[in-house]
């Protein structure tokens, strides 16, 4: 009573009743940002979309000609990049650990709920400050989305513009954004697991997020560094990066992929968790080598610290046969991961629902992804192929046909938990065809211009009838890919109105985020099943079962009656 | 009979059939450029290997997904569940030690393969040595002496590097504005030109012939146009080409010297045209000893002047017209004085356009 007495402030506060509006916008319930987080990513998707469908576009010709001034077409490419890899991959694999992670782990939160909207809330202002390049003289950035100077010094011609100045800032705030969130995830999860959470009983969908935040907390200073420093250069007279001022110009490239090449790892990584997550379900089996798998993860992430320079093997500046080895050394780990992903189908017993397909797609192109990355490895071949629409055909199949298939079997796994109601089975399926078959008709001719020396980031090439008729399957394929996304936004829309409810275990899957209702209420859990393997979900069901069982009545031959 | 329940399903048979198309369309070679060095055919001698353990690993790992896929396939009535395996220690420490020994087989390989077309060649063996400038946007081949070919995106044919077959030569590369990068397909090679650096590599041409070549690290507007060709000819043709270089634009030309010059840059161009036939101008012709005028036009939308200078735009040895008194004008006429010049060959251009070049003969 007393207590109660001495804060009058507390009972005087009793909660308004808020618009949905404003409660998403002042919210720090991780479940809320999660899914901010996932409308705004799949918004620069369709942005970084449009803008690939232009690039495409100017490419249907040899002589380039839907863009005639050539910077257009400049700006184009690195703002696609620059929106799909920093504003749609890397924050939508956020936005599903900020959704699952707590609830995997059994929290009721993240660690820091008010950082955790700062994390989001910095996004779209990073976004607005990179495309607001758009609106100056110059326009946007303009030199890729690596930036490399020298060219972007500002003493040369090309990128002179306030819009790399503003892409360099915008960059900046999606690191604070990342780093705020990376040790936001690690302090959650080594602080807030429920009794029982072992380190080796997390799912592994968390634990690529607790490697990836890693990665994240101890590579972004450089990345930071280095731009940073680009500003200075740029604005301040600095001597970082122009050897005409005693700089070095591929210091730069170290700084970067120092950073980069780590941040690839970040946009798959997460990915791997999620088939790790979803290839047990669907087999009804435990995942095969889960302390394998964690090794590998882990593994694939210390390994992403020694093989930058693999992006500068024609630079002639660095030490060419360590970087190939280590290189050639991820393809270890990520080899295991393949093999115990295959050893989990077999003798199980599999169904095939949409997150299912998604998966095996993913395995498949992932795979293709994987062994063109191969050649790339092999410093002989790279110095033909770096910098070819090879290296294009192998960044969009690890990025497209890994991350964004395992993005969108994420959306068609938790959307039930996060919504209540299922996406739709069958439009589902046809928008997986339609991607599956789009992607392969883009990407698959790539590989083809690539060793036959076709480079990246031109606006027009040479006037070779099979260049052109190749590039042309790859704009046909593209906007395949385009259309394809339409099923999958009138899914989301249908099935938030009509979708089949989902119960809270819908898929009778194995982690603890199935073991609340869906969608779970904002204290997450009214209570948890006892966390003894790591499957909780799947104990606990089978417990149910048992006992189920058992008051059913003794069966004349059940061995569960005969023992009780 | 396979039972109606593990039929192969609609997407298997897919895959399958891709898989199959990729391996019968699968000539190692498909799209790969011709290897024309000695260093390409190496190149491509791994790339095929590489290829066939690619499809390989492809082929198996695929496979297995898809036996899994058409195996184990639940059977619609049957609700027990598979035995539960968590995992097998024999097969993770074969799994793992499988793709290593994959990797050092390869590493193996491709070390070999690097040391051989890495190797720098003694220099005594050397049929020659070419300097390769990158300019925003185009490039100067500089056999010494000022022998110097030059040219650009504005042209209207690409600048050409003249190299002798069957022996070695040494490429110098260098710049000093931005990254660029030398890329020539048929020699399945490229090398990334950064000021501030000189990379260097060894070649030997093998096939004569003309291949195509173009700037392979993005480095601005232009960066598409910034293409040169190969002329692989032999030896003797080789030296004669060298000799008769003069890095002289003129030949050919029937113009007088004059005292007062002129020259003209279109609307947004980036090149020297003749004021009155404004067909691009490559070639000044100008008194011994006599201080000669250039009247320059520029059109407007991009800035320029008009220096000239003794050795290439890029390494000038001695500079005659050049800022600050060059001033650079972003639109209209100006006038700029050149001091009197013995009889020689020297290049005209513009600073902030080092491809905008021409001779400057004066005679």
């Amino acid at each position: 009573m007393t207590t109660t007495a001495a804060r009058p402030s507390a009972a005087a506060h009793t909660p308004q009743p808020r618009s949905k509006l404003m409660d998403y916008l002042t919210t720090t319930d991780h479940k809320k940002i999660g899914v901010m987080y996932l409308y705004f990513s799949f918004f620069a998707f369709l942005v970084g979309g449009v803008l690939a469908l232009l690039v495409r576009s100017q490419l249907a010709q040899a002589d380039g000609a839907v863009f005639t001034d050539p910077d257009t077409y400049n700006q184009l490419f690195t703002m696609h990049a620059t929106a799909m890899l920093f504003f749609f991959i890397i924050p939508i694999w956020a936005g599903f650990g900020n959704y699952i992670v707590p609830l995997q782990i059994g929290a009721l939160d993240m660690a820091f709920p008010r950082i955790n909207a700062l994390s989001f809330w910095l996004l779209p202002a990073a976004f607005i400050t990179v495309f607001a390049g758009y609106l100056t003289g110059g326009g946007p950035a303009e030199a890729g989305w690596t930036e490399y100077p020298t060219i972007t010094t500002g003493h040369y011609a090309g990128a002179n513009g306030h819009g790399t100045d503003l892409w360099i800032v915008g960059i900046l705030l999606v690191g604070i954004s990342s780093t705020l969130g990376a040790i936001n995830f690690l302090v959650t999860v080594f602080k807030m697991r429920a009794p029982g959470m072992t380190m080796f009983r997390m799912p592994l969908f968390t634990w690529n997020i607790v490697v990836t935040s890693m990665l994240t907390a101890l590579a972004l200073p450089v990345l930071t560094s280095a731009l940073i420093m680009l500003f200075i250069d740029r604005n301040y007279g600095g001597s970082f990066y122009d050897p005409a001022l005693g700089g070095n110009a591929v210091l730069y490239q170290n700084l970067f992929w120092f950073y980069s090449h780590p941040a690839v790892y970040i946009m798959i990584l997460p990915a791997f968790g999620l088939v790790s997550e979803v290839l047990p379900v669907f087999s009804r089996k435990p995942l095969f080598g889960y302390k394998a798998f964690v090794m590998a993860t882990a593994g694939i992430g210390a390994l992403g610290f020694s093989v930058w320079a693999h992006h500068m093997f024609t630079t002639g500046a660095v030490l060419l046969p360590f970087f190939m080895f280590m290189t050639a050394l991820i393809a270890v780990p990520t080899g295991v991961k393949f093999f115990n992903w295959i050893a989990t189908l077999f003798h199980g017993k599999l169904t095939f629902e949409t997150p299912m397909l998604w998966c095996l797609g993913f395995m498949s192109m992932f795979l293709i992804g994987g062994i063109n990355g191969m050649f790339a490895a092999q410093v002989p071949i790279d110095y033909h192929i770096h910098d070819s629409y090879w290296i294009v055909a192998h960044i969009h199949y690890v990025l497209f046909g890994g991350s964004v298939f395992g993005v969108y079997a994420a959306f068609y796994f938790w959307f039930p938990k996060i919504t209540g109601r299922f996406l739709d089975e069958k439009i589902g399926k046809i928008q997986f065809w339609m991607t599956f078959v789009g992607f392969n008709v883009a990407f698959f001719p790539m590989h083809i211009l690539g060793v036959a020396g076709m480079p990246r980031r031109i606006a027009s090439y040479t006037a070779d009838p099979q260049w052109e008729l190749l590039n042309q399957i790859s704009t046909v394929g593209a906007f395949f890919i385009g259309v394809s996304t339409l099923p999958f936004i009138y899914n989301v829309i249908l099935s938030m109105r009509s979708g089949k409810p989902a119960s809270a275990d819908p898929w009778k899957a194995n982690s603890l985020e199935w073991a609340t209702s869906s969608p779970p209420p904002v204290h997450n859990f009214d209570s948890l099943p006892p966390i003894r393997s790591e499957r909780p979900v799947f104990d606990a069901r089978i417990e149910r079962e048992a006992q189920a069982r058992l008051a059913a009545g003794p069966s004349p031959s059940g061995p569960a009656g005969a023992h009780a | 009979m396979r039972p109606a329940g593990r039929r192969l399903p609609a997407s298997a048979r897919v895959i399958l059939g891709l898989a199959a198309t990729l391996l019968l369309t699968g000539c190692a070679r498909t799209g790969l450029a011709e290897p024309v060095t000695a260093e390409g055919k190496k190149v491509e001698s791994l790339y095929v290997v590489v290829y066939y353990i690619a499809v390989l690993i492809f082929l198996g790992v695929l496979g297995a997904i898809l036996y899994a896929v058409v195996r184990f396939r639940k059977q619609p009535d049957d609700e027990t569940l598979p035995p539960q395996t968590h995992g097998n220690t024999t097969a993770e420490v074969i799994w793992t030690a499988l793709p290593l020994i994959i990797v050092l087989v390869l590493f193996a390989m491709s070390y070999g393969t690097l040391r051989v077309i890495d190797e720098a060649k003694p220099v005594k063996d050397l049929a020659a040595v070419v300097n390769v400038r990158g300019i925003q946007w185009g490039w100067e081949f500089d056999y010494g002496n000022d022998k110097v070919v030059s040219g650009g995106a504005s042209d209207d044919e690409p600048p050409t590097l003249v190299l002798p077959v069957g022996e070695d030569v040494r490429l110098v590369m260098t710049s000093d504005n931005v990254i660029h990068a030398f890329h020539v397909p048929n020699f399945l090679f490229k090398r990334d030109i950064i000021p501030g650096r000189q990379n260097q590599f060894d070649i030997r041409v093998d096939i004569p012939g003309t291949y195509g070549g173009q700037c392979a690290e993005f480095c601005g507007t232009e960066h598409a146009k910034m293409t040169f060709r190969v002329r692989a000819v032999s030896r003797a043709e080789f030296d004669k080409f060298v000799e008769e270089l003069t890095g002289d634009n003129c030949q050919g030309d029937e113009s007088e010297p004059s005292a007062e010059l002129a020259l003209k840059s279109p609307n947004n161009q980036i090149k020297f045209v003749d004021v009155e036939s404004e067909e691009q101008e490559r070639c000044l012709k100008a008194p011994a000893d006599t201080p000669v005028k250039i009247a320059y036009e520029n059109g407007g939308g991009q800035p320029h002047n008009v220096a000239v200078v003794a050795g290439s735009p890029s390494n000038p040895k001695e500079t005659y017209l050049g800022l600050p008194d060059a001033k650079v004008i972003e639109s209209g006429r100006i006038t700029y004085d050149v001091p009197p010049l013995p009889a020689g060959i020297y290049t005209y251009f513009c600073q902030v356009h080092p491809n905008m070049s021409g001779t400057y003969l004066v005679q």
